[in-house]
Order: structure tokens, then sequence, then C-alpha cells
């Protein structure tokens, strides 16, 4: 599934930048490009990374 | 262009309807793709703007599929069509657009393309932008970027478009032997109400299928989804995260996008 349409960022380049330690929609912006354009893919980030137990609150 | 239609065998049927034939050659269904297309031919090049890879498709034929929530679907029905000069930017020859049986806000629509562009730049097209615009989403849903794995008729008359779908999206353990169990399973789907199945492979990861049935009538729909997506063995729980739940709809709008005519057998 792709995630970002700005960047074609997918949901795998999400949950490996998690992977690689990113706790916020913003490092994992930072780190794939998810969420760093328009942000309007942003509450899909944030819903990733609460599947993924930080809460995905920032 | 290689496949041919199937004789029929226990009630299961392969490309056999004229609809499958136009689909062979290539005036398929949104929900379609080209069956002759190599179904797994993304190839990776260069880095995107975010840092992944650009993904390459040779098949000409996509599916551009997503689920969303909106506030007034009655509107963006209206609005589907009325927006055909965007979708033809866009390189889409059809559309549907299926509404929740259970959630009248909840829709699924399915855009099939025919394009030579990257993924990326398909997506970041401004067509695509405009199109969610049009359905006044305010939050961006994942969108599902396939090409036709296979597909199988289990009943050997079809309504086009298809009254009410179920589509699942989720990561299998392998694509390629999926369809060859639904086969052996064939009058089981028949005897659900499953009159044809579609399965598209992800572009963007090689265990990811997006799976539409057909289904003869609401009622049927609504049992299967009481039931597993997938057959007892074949879910992986990698990547479910982001996969949109069930959908079970019924069909509001289904067009060519060239012409603007309905879709219908």
């Amino acid at each position: 599934m792709f995630v970002c349409l700005c960047s074609g960022a997918t949901a795998q380049h999400v949950l490996e930048a998690v992977a690689m330690g990113a706790t916020s929609s913003q490092e994992v912006a930072d780190r794939c490009g998810a969420g760093s354009q328009c942000g309007l893919c942003r509450r899909t980030v944030r819903a990733i990374l609460a599947d993924r137990g930080d809460g995905g609150r920032r | 262009m290689g496949r041919t239609p199937v004789r029929p065998t226990r009630g299961l049927y392969m490309y056999s309807s004229a609809w499958g034939r136009r689909l062979l050659e290539g005036d398929g269904p949104a929900v379609g793709g080209n069956i002759d297309a190599p179904a797994r031919s993304a190839a990776h090049g260069g880095p995107c703007p975010g840092g992944g890879p650009v993904i390459m498709v040779h098949t000409r034929l996509l599916v551009l599929s997503s689920q969303y929530t909106i506030q007034d679907p009655a509107r963006m029905w209206q609005l589907m069509r009325a927006h055909r000069t965007a979708l033809t930017r866009l390189g889409a020859h059809h559309v549907a657009g299926y509404q929740s049986v259970s959630s009248p806000n909840d829709v699924l629509v399915t855009i099939g393309v025919r394009t030579r562009r990257s993924v990326q730049g398909l997506l970041a097209s401004p067509a695509v932008m405009e199109w969610f615009d049009i359905a006044g989403i305010l939050d961006l849903p994942p969108v599902f970027v396939g090409a036709l794995v296979d597909s199988v008729q289990f009943a050997s008359c079809l309504a086009m478009p298809p009254p009410v779908v179920v589509a699942t999206t989720a990561p299998v353990r392998d694509v390629t032997a999926l369809m060859p169990t639904i086969r052996s399973t064939a009058e089981s789907f028949a005897d659900a109400g499953i009159r044809r199945t579609w399965i598209y492979g992800a572009v963007d990861e090689p265990n990811e299928v997006m799976i539409v049935h057909e289904m003869a009538d609401e009622a049927h729909a609504r049992r299967l989804g009481q039931l597993p997506a997938l057959p007892a063995g074949w879910a992986t729980r990698a990547g479910m995260a982001i996969c949109p739940p069930m959908f079970i709809g019924s069909v509001v709008d289904a067009f060519d996008v060239a012409s603007g005519r309905d879709v219908a057998t």
C-alpha cells in the first residue's frame, strides 16, 4: 500500500523507518519522506506508529 | 497474446464470458487489468523523493484502489463523471465506485489505469490529488496499486458491473500459489455465492494482494464477510497494520472514462 502520494513512500518504508527507531510522524517523515510534503498522510503514519506500540501521538 | 478462454470444468469458468474476452483485449472493468501483462514486473530504479526506490512497472494496466470514509458519498458519485478529464490525464480507462452495505459513508473506488509512468509519478500526479479533493477527503487513505495476477470465474453468467463485491487487501505467504488453491476449492466458492474472483498483486510488495470477489447478492456477501478473508494458512501478520478492513459493498457507479458510458455486459 502506498501511504504518501507525494513521496511515493509505502507502508513498508514507514515500517522500516519505525524499525530503525522513528517514534513520531516527524521522524518517519525525516527517514522515509512519508508525510514530509503536504502532510495529508500523517494520520495513516500515526496509525502505523500506534500499531507498533508507541501510540502514534506525536 | 497467450491465454485463451478455457472450458468450464466442474463449475469453474476462466475468461469464458464476453466480458472476459473484452478484458483480454484490454477493455476490462475498472478492477481489471491486463491478464497477459507480467504481473510481477516491478523493477526498482533510482531513489524517489522520499528515499525509496522508484517503481517502474512495464505493465501498462494497473489498478488503483482505495477505501475511505467520506461525509457525502452522494456528492462524490455525482462528481465522479464530471471529472472525467482529470481521470483521462491520469490514463484511467475505467472507474468503479462501491458503497459499503453496512456503513454508507465507507466507499471503495477502483480505477483502471493504462500508463507508462512510474508508480510514484502516477500517484504524485495532480489528477490523483484532484480525485481525492472531489471526494472531500482531508486525510489521504493508503492506496493499493497493483496488477492483475489472475481471475477465476465460478458462474456461467455474470452481471457487469457486479452488484456486490467483497474486497480484501492482505499480505499472503505466496501469491503465485494462491490461485491454484482457490481453483481447487472452486465448488465451495461457487456455493458461497462467489461468481468471480480477481487477484491483484501489489507493485510495491511482492506478497501483498487485493482479492475482489464478485458476489451473487448481498446476503452471500455478508455471510462471506464473516469468514476469514484468506484460505487457512495463507494469511501472514506482516504488513497488516496498514491494510484496510474487508470491504463489502454494492456498486454505485462504473463507467468507461473515455466515453462516459456505463460499464455493462
